[in-house]
């Protein structure tokens, strides 16, 4: 077999997966620190006020990582629970709950903060905006799918139940992304791009890419935390926890 | 007009959001580790009492 491949079908028995999580989500949480910390510093305290904003657009550099993020997490999510939905891959279940509450909490990061930095901008904490309304959709499609997942007894069941949820969900992720452009929104088009010109200057660009690159490091360290804590959980009446229990003592 | 109370709530929120995302996790697995390992030390008690 595919070394890679033979690793991926390893990777799905639980102490295997408990050992890699435990190994890597350390590292994963110092270096997205280490970002954040580099990202940050420019953020607040190297890049030149916004000739109109001013200094408010600092808030920025927090604001879109997460917003990015809580798409990501969502996609992320979605295809676990599908591939979990289709092979009924335990581990894909897994992974798929644990992405939720991450999600939820980027989700929660860019309402917080898009509402303060929308209070001096705009002049209100909330608007009805398609591009504010549907990101509120999403944290609510997060929670939705949290609250499926513990309301069902069997483990298992809630879990593909909610991964249907979010399956479902996705619809919602086309309408973010382009809402700004379908509607006549209050919100601000896409100021970055992957592909193309950006309206950033350059300078402000370096520390914005920090943040992305730790927030996304982050996500990887948190899923691996969450679903090491979540296999530990299912999977308490087995031996290898007991050894891990007794080794941690 | 000053931005600073805007900013400062804003990175507030977003290290109270990321501690929480960070520590909740690993609290709950340290619950975990003890609730086994209490559970083993009574299930032992209780083998012994039965072999007494």
């Amino acid at each position: 077999m595919n070394p890679i491949l033979l690793w991926f079908h390893q990777l799905g028995s639980p102490p295997v997966f408990h050992r890699f999580a435990g190994r890597w989500m350390p590292w994963a949480f110092g270096l997205s620190l280490l970002l954040l910390g580099v990202g940050l510093w420019g953020a607040l305290f190297q890049v030149p006020a916004d000739y109109q904003q001013g200094d408010s657009y600092r808030i920025l550099f927090i604001h879109v990582p997460c917003a990015w993020m809580s798409l990501f997490v969502y996609t992320t999510m979605a295809i676990q629970a599908g591939i979990a939905l289709v092979w009924r891959i335990k581990l894909c279940e897994i992974l798929a709950m644990a992405c939720a509450p991450i999600g939820a909490a980027f989700t929660a990061i860019t309402l917080a903060t898009g509402s303060i930095w929308g209070r001096p901008m705009w002049g209100t904490w909330w608007d009805w905006d398609p591009r504010l309304t549907s990101e509120l959709v999403l944290l609510f499609l997060y929670l939705g799918v949290i609250a499926l997942d513990a309301s069902i007894e069997d483990r298992r069941r809630g879990a593909r139940a909610a991964g249907f949820l979010a399956l479902i969900g996705l619809i919602n992720l086309p309408i973010i992304h382009y809402s700004v452009e379908w509607w006549n929104s209050l919100h601000q088009g896409r100021t970055v791009m992957l592909l193309g010109p950006s309206k950033m200057d350059r300078s402000m660009i370096l520390p914005l890419l920090a943040t992305v690159a730790a927030m996304q490091v982050w996500f990887a360290g948190s899923l691996l935390s969450r679903a090491r804590t979540l296999l530990v959980e299912r999977e308490q009446g087995k031996a290898w926890t007991a050894d891990i229990a007794k080794a941690d003592a | 007009m000053t931005y600073l109370p805007y900013i400062v709530g804003a990175y507030a929120v977003f290290g109270v959001v990321l501690a929480w995302d960070g520590l909740a996790p690993l609290l709950k697995y340290q619950r975990l580790l003890r609730a086994i390992r209490q559970r083993a030390v009574r299930e032992a008690g209780k083998r012994e009492r039965g072999a007494a």
